[in-house]
């Protein structure tokens, strides 16, 4: 469908898609400091600026796509990768939708209205064995060296006509800027839109 | 003064007697070159001494030291306020749970926040669309 296959020594591209990249969390109230060969339950406020922590944390194997445009991602030390998820899932959709007219609906309406994702069909040749989403709101940054040394991790990447439809995406989510929509409504608008909204909402001086 | 008694060994019998016997024959010869320690005069004496010292013990100004005022501002204050012994030891058991418990908090936020504003978004879109089918937009 929309994937390409790269081979291993080819270098890495926007809209490269890999399996098995290591996404590291952490919870700074809560971090297992290791001091003095100790490990000890600190919180990231207990240290001053410019410190160095040693810590335990957890190293998900997730899906990833790469954000990085192509020249920085030849020369730059770190890429950035966004992580994939399950589509349904991502929803919170236990069931999927039971006809092709149902599912072209729930992936346009997402296209629509969802800036975060972007979807990403199945195909079974590159071991997408369902229908994935990036979620732009989750960015991984991994070392170029070390992305490098994965690219046997590289499973696809996007076509032409996906890899422009990405950029688009990604770039029209870290561009917007908030806003609030409801300003140039009526007194009424705004009482229905405040209704519907269900989000605490304050109208203008002119709204009240 | 040390160094000239490494001319004395010590040994076994009369010899030893006599090594003592010599060395302190030499020590008395010498001059004193020892430093005399030392000599405390006492200023006051008696009951004077006694009020002055309980006049001073009570009129001494308190000082009060507070770290977090003192270090607020400083670099130094996160080490000084909650140094390791403050902290909570772990196992490397507990550790490593706590990293899982970590990942499991993250993950578990991480899927309701995304399960929860796709559907407010999509129903926002479907109360729309279903206006506009049923010609009540």
């Amino acid at each position: 469908m929309i994937y390409e296959t790269a081979a291993p020594d080819e270098p890495i591209r926007q809209g490269d898609i890999f399996r098995h990249i290591p996404r590291v969390d952490a919870s700074l109230g809560n971090l297992a400091v290791i001091e003095d060969e100790e490990t000890r339950e600190a919180s990231w406020r207990d240290f001053g600026m410019g410190s160095t922590v040693t810590a335990v944390l957890p190293i998900k194997s997730v899906f990833g796509i790469v954000l990085t445009q192509d020249c920085d991602a030849r020369r730059g030390e770190y890429l950035c990768l966004c992580q994939i998820d399950p589509f349904l899932e991502v929803l919170g959709q236990s069931a999927p939708p039971s006809n092709p007219k149902k599912w072209q609906h729930l992936i346009i309406n997402q296209a629509k209205t969802n800036n975060r994702l972007f979807y990403l069909p199945s195909d079974e040749r590159i071991g997408l064995t369902e229908r994935m989403v990036a979620d732009f709101r989750i960015v991984i940054r991994i070392s170029r060296v070390d992305l490098e040394d994965l690219r046997h991790n590289r499973i696809a990447r996007l076509n032409e006509v996906a890899l422009s439809h990405f950029r688009e995406s990604f770039s029209h989510f870290f561009r917007r800027y908030a806003y609030n929509e409801w300003y140039p409504l009526t007194r009424d608008e705004y009482n229905a839109y405040a209704a519907a909204c269900g989000e605490g909402t304050e109208p203008y001086t002119w709204q009240r | 003064m040390q160094t000239a008694r490494s001319r004395y060994k010590i040994e076994n019998g009369a010899a030893t007697a006599t090594s003592a016997a010599q060395y302190f024959a030499d020590e008395a010869s010498q001059p004193d070159l020892r430093w005399p320690g030392p000599q405390f005069r006492q200023p006051l004496s008696g009951v004077l001494s006694a009020w002055l010292l309980a006049a001073a013990t009570l009129t001494a100004p308190v000082v009060y030291y507070d770290p977090q005022c003192e270090f607020g501002g400083a670099g130094v204050y996160s080490i000084t306020e909650s140094g390791a012994q403050r902290r909570r030891r772990l196992s490397l058991r507990e550790a490593r749970l706590l990293a899982l418990g970590t990942l499991a908090d993250i993950e578990r936020r991480l899927w309701q926040e995304r399960a929860a504003e796709a559907q407010f978004l999509s129903s926002l879109w479907q109360a729309d669309t279903d206006d506009l089918r049923d010609g009540r937009a």
